[in-house]
């Protein structure tokens, strides 16, 4: 999986990469939108995450040439400003999602995911992840064949942690993602818990093994290795 | 009390005491210029008479006047003058007359008294008849004065009263106003003149800090996400290192923690400048599915903390709102019930046309309620809110022309938030994004 970053940010720009490095893709970066649009002609990406603030040039630019030159691509677009605006017209203009800075790695991730399984895989919505198998279109989730009952939100913790497996997930990470800005109050987590152990249960139950590991009750280890 | 008003009554306050002084003194005068006539008259008569007795030959019909009285008397007296009432024959009341009485030695040792009445009323007459002139020429005097200067006052002070009426419109953060600096006019008058351009340099140096100010949150608040999103991702990368103890995993938690908080601050600023800087578009948008979808997301939250969630909504009710401004004001409303809620009470949420309440259970606030909505106003026990969820509701309601009321009633315990919803709803222009 290709993945090109525009951020003109240098210490942004690396965390993002490390990250998804360590999650397998082939990250290439930009630092500019100059730099950005030879990346951009030079290569085939499977997803470009361009941050529309660059100091040399409006990142819904690059996006309208992106849509021109190669259109299957994926494009999650990352703003500072949390403008309602910028969004619709990124969307508009045929970008998958948009991003808020700040926002957590494995939110990202999550994201990129997402994007590459409608841009590549079409029709085909089934997630795996060990015994469950997850439909993204239809949000119906099985173990071993066997339908498993899930509210909306236990869905997105599930979807959460299955696209990013082995990775130490934050409470409050978590809770960002399922939750969005709604979950600033105190004892979230408390709350978040109370969710996650439903989903467990319910995964249990239907004898699915125990993926899930709690770290030190600061946050969560998705994982099928023992 | 008004310059005119007052400069009347100070011109009155002079004027009253002149006027009747000046009656007073007037009259005297008349009063005494008169007797002073009357009573030469009187000496003459009694020179007169006094001719007349010693020269019995000359004309004595003067002598048998009704205003003579002659008797005889032994004892010689001092010619002295007197004021006293007597008897006017002609109308038959008694008049103030004026009395000369001395004595006349025909020979010696016979003596006559003689008292001579002059009436005194057609003289006072005048005397009051005059008085009265002045004293009404100089009320009309007065009031022509009064009503000039009042004039006067009125076109002199114009441009002054222009002034205040625009001083009075002049805001910092005008709703919309394309062109904050507000100019004021110049008059033919100097001393406006001069208050006017220093009211001109006053308001474009405002002007010019304002934005400065602004442009500094705006750019504090925007320079810190970068870092702080960095800040955070290299966190999340630290997370990742694979043989971690405890300690370090919940130092680095914490650590994530706190840059939450600053985030989560960070976000609240730069969107109450943004508030201020009117970067909002406004568009007919329904409320009630607003609340409704915001009223079920905390729903769940609710029922985990043990609240009764009661909902009253109105459907479609509609008012011209950013959609994001509408959804930060409702859920920062229900965040703070739940936040301040006691366990297992309830919280109501009511939508009508009208207005948009919100009540929940529990303790009286600890400081004074006109605070409650203040910046970086925190409850004691929630030390780690930003503490402008609330600072955000006033400024989005202000904003829309929403009136915010908040009581607490002892009796129920409940805390009530109240927002008046304008009628109909206001067009309200914005600059774009």
């Amino acid at each position: 999986m290709k993945v090109l970053l525009i951020e003109d940010e240098p210490l942004l720009l690396n965390t993002m990469k490390v990250y998804l490095e360590t999650e397998g893709y082939v990250v290439t970066t930009a630092a500019t939108f100059r730099n950005g649009l030879e990346k951009m002609y030079d290569y085939d990406y499977d997803c470009v995450v361009v941050d529309i603030g660059l100091p040399d040039g409006n990142g819904l630019d690059l996006i309208r040439q992106l849509k021109a030159h190669q259109a299957q691509t994926g494009i999650i677009i990352v703003s500072a400003r949390d403008s309602l605006h910028d969004k619709l017209t990124g969307l508009e203009l045929g970008s998958d999602d948009y991003l808020t800075k700040p926002f957590h790695l494995p939110e990202l991730n999550a994201r990129i995911k997402s994007v590459l399984r409608r841009r590549l895989y079409g029709g085909q919505n089934q997630i795996h992840f060990g015994k469950i198998t997850i439909n993204s279109h239809t949000h119906q989730v099985d173990v071993a064949g066997q339908l498993v009952l899930l509210t909306e939100k236990e869905y997105q913790i599930l979807l959460f942690f299955v696209a990013n497996p082995d990775r130490f997930l934050t409470k409050a990470a978590i809770a960002e993602f399922v939750w969005g800005d709604h979950m600033d109050l105190a004892n979230s987590h408390d709350f978040l818990y109370t969710h996650i152990k439903n989903l467990r249960k319910k995964l249990i139950e239907k004898g699915c093994p125990d993926y899930l590991r709690t770290r030190y009750g600061v946050g969560y280890l998705f994982t099928a290795h023992p | 009390m008004k310059l005119l008003h007052k400069m009347m009554l100070n011109l009155l306050l002079v004027a009253i005491p002149v006027a009747l002084g000046g009656v007073w003194l007037f009259y005297s005068f008349i009063h005494a210029g008169i007797q002073y006539e009357v009573d030469e008259q009187l000496s003459s008569d009694l020179e007169s008479i006094r001719y007349q007795w010693q020269h019995p030959g000359s004309d004595t019909r003067r002598i048998a006047s009704s205003r003579i009285e002659i008797t005889r008397t032994g004892m010689p007296i001092l010619p002295t003058y007197s004021d006293t009432l007597g008897l006017d024959r002609r109308e038959k009341i008694l008049v103030p007359m004026r009395q000369l009485t001395a004595t006349i030695k025909t020979a010696p040792g016979v003596q006559y008294r003689v008292v001579i009445r002059q009436p005194m009323g057609e003289f006072d007459e005048i005397a009051r008849l005059l008085s009265i002139g002045v004293a009404a020429t100089f009320v009309v005097l007065m009031a022509a004065l009064m009503v000039l200067n009042g004039w006067l006052i009125r076109r002199l002070w114009h441009p002054f009263y222009r002034l205040i009426d625009q001083l009075r419109q002049y805001r910092l953060d005008s709703t919309g106003n394309p062109q904050p600096v507000m100019t004021f006019p110049q008059s033919t008058t100097d001393e406006f003149n001069q208050l006017s351009s220093a009211l001109n340099t006053m308001s474009r140096n405002l002007q010019e800090q304002f934005r400065a100010q602004q442009q500094f949150t705006d750019n504090a608040a925007h320079e810190m996400q970068t870092p702080l999103s960095i800040v955070g991702h290299e966190l999340e990368n630290l997370l990742a290192i694979d043989p971690l103890n405890a300690e370090q995993v919940i130092g680095i938690e914490r650590a994530q923690d706190s840059i939450r908080r600053l985030v989560r601050l960070n976000k609240s600023l730069l969107l109450l400048t943004r508030i201020e800087n009117h970067q909002f578009v406004g568009e007919h948008i329904n409320i009630s599915r607003i609340v409704d979808e915001l009223a079920q997301t905390y729903h769940d939250f609710a029922r985990h903390h043990g609240l009764r969630w009661e909902c009253r909504l109105t459907p479609d009710v509609y008012q011209t709102m950013n959609p994001y401004l509408a959804e930060v004001l409702v859920s920062n409303l229900l965040q703070n019930a739940i936040r301040y809620s006691e366990p297992a009470s309830r919280v109501e949420i009511t939508l009508t046309p009208s207005c948009f309440m919100i009540q929940n259970q529990g303790e009286a606030l600890p400081f004074p309620a006109h605070q409650l909505f203040d910046r970086f106003r925190k409850h004691p026990a929630h030390p780690d809110s930003t503490g402008l969820g609330l600072a955000l509701v006033q400024q989005i309601a202000h904003l829309y022309g929403i009136a915010v009321h908040y009581f607490y009633q002892t009796d129920t315990r409940l805390h009530v938030f109240r927002l008046d919803l304008p009628q109909p709803a206001p067009t309200v222009g914005f600059n774009t994004v």
